[in-house]
């Protein structure tokens, strides 16, 4: 009801001036995870070549060295090796890659998918609407990761393509609902209501006005999916029904290291904090994100 | 109110109807159940034995009905290995899991709801943004790392509980916690936001202008009205713990049946695992009803938009 | 007691005295006051009519009163509430006990206020049981006696229903009951009728009156609609940018408003008899914007260089006449007839040849989940070329389906909608592209029909690019010229929707809806959601592009003051039936149906009352 009178003293700034300016404004904790989201991508994209040796080598003379130590042969592990004398550092890398890979395609596929369907569902409604509604309805009342191993049961396990589509599958219903319900409420109420009546085509009003403003909360949505891609994705891999020897991930890793508690912790503790660290990383860049592109928070007076 | 109750009956049984076919379709189609159970360098003729032997070479749509036909008799196979029925094996795993799921079901609720009261009262303070730093901490924590972490913790470095073992009440601390801490997150925040969000309505200032304490606001009209939509969510943990049920038995060796899930996988024992989906999504979709009846009775909107009113 | 809040010798005679109030936002960072210096006092049995656009600080002053508001805010200033003098507002909270007892309030959204799960029975025992400290079986009687006080039809059977189950006005009256529980010797009014039916909200206000007289108390009525304020209150305080501008009785002010925005506000206002209302150019500065001077100089056509540097002194609403004006204006209220706007006579429901836009026996049905719901039936009535047709009806009655029917967002479910002798295409098919260029909208709220990321330029173009019109550079020269024509300035252009103001927005709405040159436009409650003063800059806006462009108006209203100053024809509209139709000028003079009698007796108007007085005067 109450228009502020924004327009006196506005200044004109470019979108990325002003997430720049937001970034600069946020919180030191968002900052934090900001560079440790970077740093693991990072690691992703090069870990080929910056890892010290090659992760799948053994050395049965230097097993569960801890971090620091030099083995037999005079190589340097930094975190130290595992119970074949594999150094954990390449293994990392490695594993940072691989789940990284699966987490990153995996969210993008769900993301396009979960959100066409949506779109689908309020552009053609009807019978359209219905069945897929039911299908949404049906997915958010079961748990992923059973629907998931029940696929690779029938599959086998070690069809990486399989996998990656599988757990990037999950959380497709909650982007279809929201872009399937934002769509129906700007075609309902508001300004695509309004270009309809102007005599503009569904693909008009659909591609450049409904889309542009349905994209912020889609953004959103990947932020919160991902942190549970990269949990799906490591904890399959740790039940062993996930990423498959020679390969391996975080929860591989994690899962190898849990026989060793009693005498060598680091296996166990090294992808383990780095799964931890990642999750919450992207949960608070993702809060935070929230907080910058929704709208009422935003624009409001 | 009966017309609503048989309505959502109906899409009940319609959801459970999606279930089996969902599962008949995803043993059936999406690969041949003999051949992903033998070993590679079966001589085909067995595999077509077997095939024969299974009812496997008969059309689609008459396997679907003799499927059906199975289960409604409880039928749900035998399994591979050593021939008992599918549905003898689950079932006696069922109680550990039930007795896992139900305390950290209790331990949510009990963690989550005050830490989110009291985090929304006192908004904006250290206490607030303590208790949201636990909730995203709890719930960016992977649940086989948290458990990892516990038996490193409580039971290598300490030695005060057991890493495995499911006889006594103790053994249930380490598994509850496990499963627990990422629902107790998810309730507390979702508390606080809603709770947030009814003390910023119009009736809560209506409340104060007549002279009401905050004290009496909080827990006689926000709490009710924020506790209200909580019970979705309450719905959807149903599902968080079956799932989270499978890592944690695993981690904990707790014979439940998230534990033979993951064992029945590995093993591609497909009427183990079919009979496992199957129990899952029936729960699934009995605590939706639930969620669903709930809201008739306490929700006095829903009671009456729901086509009954005078 | 001690602290904040000290008890005071009983004063009956003036229930609410403040003076010097400021309250002002805090953050760290920065601080902004909001109302400032604003000094009030309010007799037992009087009502004082608190008046300003939005963001005047009026709801703010009474929040700040009760000690509402929140964390985040300042108050500085005296403030005596009945027996209670609150001499430190930032403990207000210690203030729980006066609130309900000494002072209550009433919100303009009585639906959302009421506890949305609990029976409004039992929400009004509770609040009696604790007010008055009786055991719960009295407290019941008292409550239903109080809803029978403030006349509930049935309150015995409303006492069980849920909020949800009760109508805007029943509510409404629910919370001025439990605003009685307490006995209060105040009450404050915050907009309780600007949501209501016109019908409703002279009950509501013949109430209020009634239960002042019968109690006494004293009432503070927050509202932006100066006919209300006629109808009501004893004195008036008008604020502006958080201070009071001018304050005396409500005859005085009426009649000869020294203050040039009481006077622009006033003017603002169409009434009855056909006052074309005049807004004021400019708009309310945002609090933390607002000029060195006198915050009206900006706008005000009579300001010197004086009013920009120098505050004038502060104007105090007790009991006598007071203005913050260097200048203020001498003598009574002067109105200039404008011209009525041509028209040919005839009657609008009549056979016509050259009529634009009809609906004959015209029915439409909506789907519900209960089966269908007939919107309107029978509706008979036409659009000739150059007329402006006002819509008229209360929340329900079935207007704006008269428009979607027009404008074919609707099909007739029965009869026909046609425009210049062939059907009108429903939207979605081929033939409403087409049929798009002559017919637009002008829809209610003009920020929601905006694309929130696109420039208010390019949404001003977009119509001519959908169609094909021109080349790239015709149409930038000509959505230069629909900038003009709808008064806005050509850098608006770059700007998004949540950058300009509600106005602005309107302006750009009707900007895009005039590109393609159409014939008719219908206009939706187009100005429900601006100040009076924007409204009145819109309305002057439309009868402006009427003149010059040859067009055809459908002004779909609730208010009808609004049609009477704007509207050749009028079609009053009641539970989907068309219950009157006929030219303005005669209809409002002499209503037929009784229906179109009550709307009008119950519409609040500044003029009215007016004329009536000076008619004594002589």
């Amino acid at each position: 009801m109450a228009y502020s009178d924004a327009s006196s003293a506005f200044e004109r700034r470019t979108s990325t001036q002003v997430a720049i300016a937001h970034f600069a404004e946020s919180p030191v904790i968002v900052k934090l995870a900001v560079l440790w989201l970077v740093m693991i991508l990072f690691i992703a994209v090069t870990a080929r070549w910056i890892m010290p040796y090659d992760y799948q080598e053994t050395a049965l003379l230097s097993r569960l060295l801890p971090p620091g130590a030099t083995g037999t042969s005079g190589d340097f592990h930094l975190l130290g090796t595992d119970h074949l004398g594999r150094d954990l550092l390449s293994r990392l890398f490695s594993s940072i890659q691989l789940t990284m890979l699966v987490a990153v395609f995996g969210t993008l596929f769900g993301a396009v998918v979960g959100s066409c369907i949506g779109f689908v569902a309020a552009r053609f409604r009807g019978w359209v609407d219905d069945v897929i509604m039911v299908l949404v309805d049906f997915q958010a009342s079961m748990p992923f990761v059973i629907i998931a191993l029940s696929v690779i049961a029938v599959m086998g396990t070690g069809n990486m393509l399989l996998f990656i589509l599988l757990v990037g599958f999950q959380g497709w219903e909650r982007y279809a609902r929201i872009s399937r319900g934002m769509t129906l409420s700007a075609v309902n109420h508001g300004y695509a209501a309004a270009i309809r009546l102007l005599g503009a085509g569904t693909m008009r009003v659909y591609l450049r006005h409904i889309l542009p403003n349905i994209l912020a909360a889609l953004v959103v949505q990947v932020s919160i999916n991902f942190p549970e891609t990269v949990i799906l994705e490591t904890s399959m891999s740790f039940l062993g029904v996930g990423i498959q020897p020679p390969n391996t991930s975080l929860g591989n890793l994690l899962s190898y290291g849990r026989d060793y508690l009693l005498n060598a912790w680091w296996i166990a503790g090294v992808p383990g904090c780095t799964i931890f660290f990642t999750t919450l990383s992207m949960s608070i860049v993702g809060d935070w994100l929230r907080d910058v592109l929704d709208p009422t928070t935003n624009s409001g007076t | 109110m009966t017309g609503f109750v048989f309505r959502k009956l109906l899409r009940t049984l319609f959801t459970l109807f999606l279930v089996v076919t969902f599962v008949f379709f995803v043993l059936r189609l999406t690969g041949d159940p003999v051949s992903a159970m033998m070993p590679d360098d079966t001589d085909p003729a067995i595999l077509d034995e077997l095939r024969k032997q299974w009812g496997l070479d008969r059309p689609l749509g008459v396997q679907y009905l003799e499927y059906w036909f199975n289960l409604l008799q409880g039928d749900f196979g035998n399994a591979y290995r050593d021939g008992r029925p599918a549905i003898e094996i689950v079932a006696e795993r069922v109680p550990a899991t039930l007795k896992l799921t139900l305390t950290a079901f209790a331990f949510i609720v009990i963690a989550g709801f005050p830490l989110g009261i009291f985090a929304a009262v006192n908004r904006g303070t250290a206490i607030d943004r303590g208790i949201m730093t636990i909730s995203v901490t709890g719930f960016s924590l992977p649940n086989f790392f948290l458990g990892i972490l516990l038996i490193f913790l409580l039971s290598v470095t300490l030695r005060w509980l057991p890493a495995y073992g499911s006889d006594h009440w103790y053994n249930l601390i380490m598994p509850v916690i496990t499963l627990g801490t990422a629902g107790a997150a998810v309730i507390a925040r979702f508390v606080r936001s809603s709770m947030l969000e009814v003390l910023n309505a119009p009736y809560i200032r209506a409340c104060r202008a007549r002279g009401m304490t905050e004290r009496a606001i909080i827990w006689t009209v926000a709490l009710p009205n924020a506790a209200i939509p909580t019970i979705t969510i309450m719905g959807f943990m149903v599902g968080t713990l079956i799932g989270g049920s499978i890592v944690t038995e695993t981690v904990f060796a707790w014979p439940g049946i998230g534990r033979l899930l993951i064992d029945a996988v590995t093993a591609r024992e497909l009427a183990v695992v079919q009979t496992v989906v199957m129990i899952t999504a029936a729960s699934m979709v009995f605590a939706n009803l639930a969620v669903d009846l709930l809201y008739l009775v306490i929700d006095p909107r829903r009671r009456y938009a729901s086509g009954t009113g005078e | 007691m001690e602290g904040p809040a000290e008890k005071l010798k009983a004063d009956y005679s003036t229930p609410l005295e403040i003076s010097g109030l400021t309250v002002s936002l805090k953050t760290k960072a920065w601080k902004c006051a909001i109302v400032e210096d604003v000094s009030l006092r309010v007799r037992s049995g009087e009502i004082l009519g608190l008046v300003g656009e939005s963001g005047s600080g009026k709801t703010v002053t009474c929040l700040a009163a009760l000690g509402l508001l929140g964390p985040a805010w300042q108050t500085e200033g005296e403030i005596r509430l009945a027996r209670t003098r609150i001499t430190d507002a930032a403990s207000a909270s210690q203030l729980v006990s006066v609130r309900g007892r000494e002072a209550a309030m009433i919100f303009q959204d009585a639906s959302a206020s009421l506890n949305p799960i609990e029976k409004v029975g039992k929400q009004l025992t509770k609040t009696v049981a604790r007010l008055r400290g009786v055991s719960t079986g009295e407290a019941r009687e008292i409550a239903l006696d109080l809803l029978r006080r403030v006349e509930m039809p049935d309150p015995e059977e409303r006492f069980h229903s849920y909020p949800f189950q009760l109508s805007g006005g029943q509510n409404q009256r629910v919370m001025i009951a439990v605003a009685l529980a307490g006995r209060p010797e105040l009450l404050f009014a915050d907009e309780p009728t600007t949501a209501l039916d016109v019908t409703v909200q002279s009950q509501i206000l013949d109430l209020i009156k009634s239960l002042r007289d019968e109690t006494k108390m004293g009432v503070v009525f927050v509202t932006h609609d100066l006919g209300v304020v006629k109808e009501v209150c004893d004195s008036v305080a008008v604020l502006y940018a958080g201070r009071i501008v001018e304050s005396g009785s409500v005859e005085r002010i009426m009649n000869a408003p020294r203050h040039p925005y009481t006077l622009g506000l006033i003017e603002s206002m169409p009434t009855l008899s056909g006052h074309v209302p005049e807004g004021i150019e400019g708009q309310v500065p945002a609090p933390d914007k607002r000029p060195q001077g006198c915050a009206f100089a900006p706008r005000c056509d009579k300001a010197q260089e004086r009013c920009r540097t120098q505050l004038p002194l502060g104007a105090r609403s007790d009991g006598g006449d007071s203005v913050a004006c260097f200048f203020p204006l001498e003598g009574n209220l002067g109105r200039t007839e404008r011209p009525e706007l041509s028209s040919h006579s005839r009657p609008a429901d009549g056979p016509s040849t050259d009529a634009l836009l009809s609906l004959k026996d015209a029915a439409c049905d909506y789907d519900t989940r209960r089966g269908k719901f007939r919107a309107v039936s029978g509706i008979t009535l036409s659009l000739n070329e150059g007329d402006r047709l006002a819509v008229i009806g209360e929340s329900g009655s079935g207007k704006s389906t008269i428009g979607k029917l027009m404008l074919g967002i609707e099909p007739t479910s029965e009869g026909t909608a046609t425009f210049m002798g062939n059907p009108v295409p429903i939207l979605g098919t081929s033939d409403h592209i087409a049929f798009a260029r002559s017919v637009q909208l002008v829809p209610q709220n003009p920020f929601l029909s905006l694309d929130p990321r696109a420039t208010i330029g390019s949404q001003i173009e977009e119509p001519l690019e959908i169609h094909g019109i021109g080349t790239r550079q015709e149409r930038r020269a000509r959505r230069c010229e629909l900038l003009e024509s709808a008064g806005l300035s050509l850098d608006l252009a770059t700007r998004y929707p949540h950058e300009i103001s509600g106005g602005q927005c309107q302006r750009a709405v009707i900007a895009r809806a005039l590109a393609l040159r159409p014939k008719v436009l219908i206009c939706d409650e187009a100005t429900a959601s601006l100040d009076v003063s924007v409204q009145a800059r819109i309305i002057e806006l439309l009868r402006e592009l009427h003149r010059m462009h040859d067009l055809s108006i459908v002004f779909i209203t609730h208010d009808l003051r609004l049609a009477r100053s704007l509207c050749s024809h009028v079609a009053v509209m009641r539970s989907g039936q068309l219950v009157e139709l006929g030219e303005t000028s005669p209809m409002f003079e002499a209503p037929e149906h009784p229906y179109t009698s009550q709307l009008l007796a119950s519409m609040p108007d500044v003029e009215v009352a007016d004329s009536r007085t000076m008619e004594t005067m002589q």
